[in-house]
């Protein structure tokens, strides 16, 4: 983790959103958050892997939600009435792209005091390299912050799985 | 100079006159003693002017003002049209397309093509009697003693801002001290039935013949489409009374102002000039505003559809009749914004025949270039993107199909060649057809090369018309030397990306030395499709109607099968078989009634086991984000009338994967 996204960082802290998946504790500054949604009827696509939860309709717009349990090696909890849909705009290879992201549970929009930021240890984690931003303390215990933008544009160049014609 | 908005109204306006312009240049080459279009091209060019100079664009303005000089004198029959003045006219046309761009060209090519335009009209002129003059005029009229012009301003004249006394001024400054200005109370209506912004009143003025008509006119630059106006040169001679004919080679303009016809206004000038079909009055809207329409009208159909389902849920006979009411007019509404993107490929078609005018010259090929079908229509966008990828094409049948002169007459074939364009409505597509009579295609070149580029194998056995597509693949050239012509940027891959980007197919076909076919099928429109649902599983999904060609209940051999694909005999052909549920991976339990949809495309088929038909609906396709925009299976989504998504499958993939699977039974076959 270099100085500068650090100082990018920084000033992003005094508002995020705190959430769950897996058992850990995560945030996401607001900055990138649109609005948090109850599961709305999801429709699976069908061949596109395990990072895409399905497609949904928020007012007449086609969004897709993405799961990030399986990239994060969390097993699936079934959707219940705490799951919610974190619509946030991010940017794929420099063009906007509204997506939704599965949350099993969501806390509060918080604040973290940036003295806690701690680089990502570079083993012992279950965190994927380039998955996130940094970790940090929030409420006694630890936070990780995803980098959106990497995690989307690492999903989207990979190949698609091709159609199991057999 | 305006602000750039300004600027940018103009370039707009100025769109239209300059393809007419173009077009008018193009078709003069062909016949160039059409004086009608002459007219309109003089028109075209002193519009630009016009308004050019109003909206600040003074360069421009002082070119075009030559430009339309040299016009001038071929309108009132001092020159004629030849090829050189077409050319240069055709640079100059070039140069006042760059500097409406914003472009800041070498001045001195101004002067260069001015001098140019003055060369090809002035050393032309034809002795009096090959005048090309349609009536038998002396061709020395009477010396103008005096112009007596009577206009009449438009109704909202006042209302658009005009000032008449301004006008009456500017014309007493044109005409000095002897001006005579009159009114023409003629058409005042009583007080009572007055509007105080009409302006009732017409003049006369009487100005010194001395003065040239042009300047007269140039007063009304703005105005003169929308107001009478009449000039009327009155002769010194006093045997001859006002009705003595008009200058030689009768100008349009002063034609529809001729004695006979007081009240025929300027406006209708241009109109015959153009020799337009019955014409509709034009509004120009800009294409953000008709994609904000359509959008809603989808908005519309969806919550139509939603509508609907509720409603015959609830049985309600009087709801039942507004929802058909309401989806009457939805439908209406609909079809009615489609039309409202609907371009005639006539928009772009001038810009290919200047391409083949330019081919011509930077070639020296000589042959014919002929467009078919050009009213066909095809959504804007569609029509937009399509440019650069028929531009590629043209540019390769001259370049690399048709033979030079002396290849041809050695082959025995006519010394012009043929290179067609032509377009054609085939149900829910267009097919354009770019046809040349050359040399055809190098099968074995093309091979070698493909094998090459590693993109096949020694021993591959490709249909000749797969290997023929080969040459629509990046880096692709089996041409030996680069030509000026092709190295232009847009290659071969281009074309197959934009026409694959506009869900369009591309095929060719060839024979050697008797020529090539490129085929290409779009797509009517990229917005709205009538789609059939079926089920898989528990989802359900929209295919396009139009593909959609036989159901048929599920046969008894093929129900027991798990497989992904199969086969099943139709028509004594057999037809591979795709097992959605399978192929989509879902573990539901199959449905006891299983249906095979037959779907086609590109004159292939294949079949779909689905557990369910649910119907057809207005399918208002959304595209995928770059999330499953690279699964190929679906080329959309849509919003069903229960507000759930659903995904519309490509049937031009499906059948592709069909075609994979045919092969592979084929192999195993062997």
């Amino acid at each position: 983790m270099t100085k500068k996204t650090y100082a990018d960082l920084i000033p992003r802290l005094n508002s995020v959103v705190a959430f769950e998946m897996g058992g850990e504790q995560m945030a996401l500054p607001t900055d990138v958050l649109r609005e948090v949604l109850e599961l709305p009827a999801l429709t699976p696509v069908p061949c596109a892997g395990d990072f895409s939860a399905g497609l949904i309709n928020i007012r007449g717009v086609v969004l897709p939600v993405a799961d990030w349990r399986p990239l994060f090696g969390m097993p699936l909890k079934a959707a219940d009435r705490e799951t919610r849909i974190l619509i946030i705009e991010t940017s794929v290879n420099e063009q906007t792209m509204t997506v939704g992201v599965i949350a099993e549970k969501v806390h509060a929009i918080a604040e973290i005091d940036p003295d806690t930021l701690r680089p990502v240890p570079a083993v012992g984690t279950r965190w994927p390299k380039g998955t996130l931003l940094a970790m940090a303390r929030w409420n006694d215990a630890f936070v990780a912050i995803p980098d959106v933008v990497s995690i989307f544009e690492n999903q989207i160049s990979q190949e698609p799985q091709l159609v199991g014609a057999d | 100079m305006m602000d750039a908005e300004t600027q940018e109204i103009f370039r707009q306006e100025a769109e239209a006159l300059m393809e007419a312009l173009q077009e008018g240049l193009l078709v003069l080459k062909e016949t160039p003693d059409d004086l009608e279009v002459v007219a309109g091209v003089f028109r075209a060019l002193h519009t630009i002017k016009g308004t050019g100079a109003m909206f600040g664009f003074s360069r421009l303005a002082s070119f075009v003002h030559n430009f339309e000089a040299a016009f001038e004198a071929v309108r009132s029959g001092k020159s004629v049209v030849t090829p050189e003045l077409i050319n240069v006219a055709l640079t100059a046309y070039d140069l006042i397309a760059e500097l409406l761009e914003g472009g800041e060209p070498d001045p001195a090519k101004d002067e260069e093509l001015t001098a140019a335009l003055a060369a090809a009209t002035s050393g032309e002129a034809p002795a009096p009697a090959a005048a090309p003059t349609a009536s038998e005029v002396p061709a020395a009229p009477a010396e103008i003693k005096e112009w007596d012009l009577q206009f009449r301003l438009p109704p909202d004249f006042m209302e658009i801002g005009g000032n008449p006394i301004a006008m009456l001024d500017e014309l007493r400054e044109v005409g000095g001290e002897t001006t005579i200005v009159r009114p023409l109370t003629d058409r005042l209506p009583s007080i009572a039935q007055m509007d105080t912004k009409v302006i009732y009143t017409g003049w006369q003025v009487i100005l010194p013949g001395a003065i040239k008509e042009n300047a007269i006119r140039d007063v009304f630059m703005f105005h003169e489409d929308q107001m009478e106006l009449s000039i009327e040169p009155v002769h010194a001679a006093p045997a001859a009374p006002v009705a003595e004919p008009e200058p030689a080679a009768a100008p349009l303009a002063e034609a529809a102002a001729a004695p006979a016809e007081p009240a025929a206004t300027a406006k209708d000038a241009p109109k015959a000039a153009k020799a337009a079909p019955a014409a509709v009055a034009q509004l120009r809207v800009a294409a953000d505003r008709v994609d904000l329409i359509m959008d809603r009208v989808g908005e519309l159909v969806i919550a139509e559809a939603r509508l609907a389902a509720i409603a015959n849920q609830l049985e309600n006979e009087a709801l039942l009749g507004v929802v058909e009411d309401i989806q009457r007019l939805a439908l209406g509404l609909r079809d009615s914004t489609m039309a409202l993107r609907m371009t005639p490929l006539s928009s772009i078609m001038g810009r290919f025949r200047r391409l083949s005018h330019d081919l011509a010259e930077t070639t020296g090929k000589t042959f014919d270039f002929i467009v078919e079908g050009e009213e066909t229509e095809l959504d804007k966008t569609v029509v937009e993107k399509l440019t650069d990828p028929l531009v590629h094409m043209i540019r390769n049948s001259v370049d690399h199909g048709l033979e030079g002169p002396e290849d041809r007459a050695a082959s025995g074939k006519p010394e012009r060649g043929l290179v067609k364009l032509s377009a054609r409505h085939a149900g829910a597509e267009v097919v354009i057809e770019i046809i040349d009579d050359g040399r055809g295609m190098n099968e074995e070149a093309i091979r070698k090369r493909a094998i090459e580029r590693g993109l096949l194998t020694e021993d591959s056995d490709v249909p000749r018309s797969e290997v023929l597509k080969m040459v629509l693949e990046p880096g692709f050239s089996t041409a030996a030397a680069v030509t000026a012509l092709s190295g232009r940027g847009v290659g071969a891959d281009v074309v197959k990306q934009a026409i694959e980007a506009l869900n369009g197919t591309i095929e060719i076909t060839s024979e050697p030395g008797e020529g090539t076919v490129f085929t290409l099928r779009l797509p009517l429109t990229l917005a709205i499709i009538e789609g059939l649902l079926i089920g898989v599983g528990k989802e359900r999904y929209a295919l396009p109607l139009l593909s959609v060609e036989q159901i048929l209940e599920l046969p008894e051999e093929l129900a027991g099968g798990t497989s992904a694909t199969d086969v099943i005999e139709l028509n004594n052909e057999l037809v591979p078989v795709l097992r959605l549920r399978q192929v989509f991976n879902r573990d539901a339990s199959a449905s006891t009634h299983q249906k095979i949809v037959i779907v086609g495309a590109n004159d292939t088929r294949v079949g779909l086991v689905v557990d369910e038909i649910i119907g057809t609906n207005q399918t208002v396709i959304k595209q995928l984000s770059p999330l499953h925009s690279r699964l190929k299976i679906f080329s959309g989504a849509t919003i069903l009338g229960d507000g759930c998504v659903a995904l519309i499958l490509d049937v031009i993939h499906l059948v592709s994967l069909g075609q994979e699977i045919e092969q592979r039974l084929k192999g195993t076959a062997a």
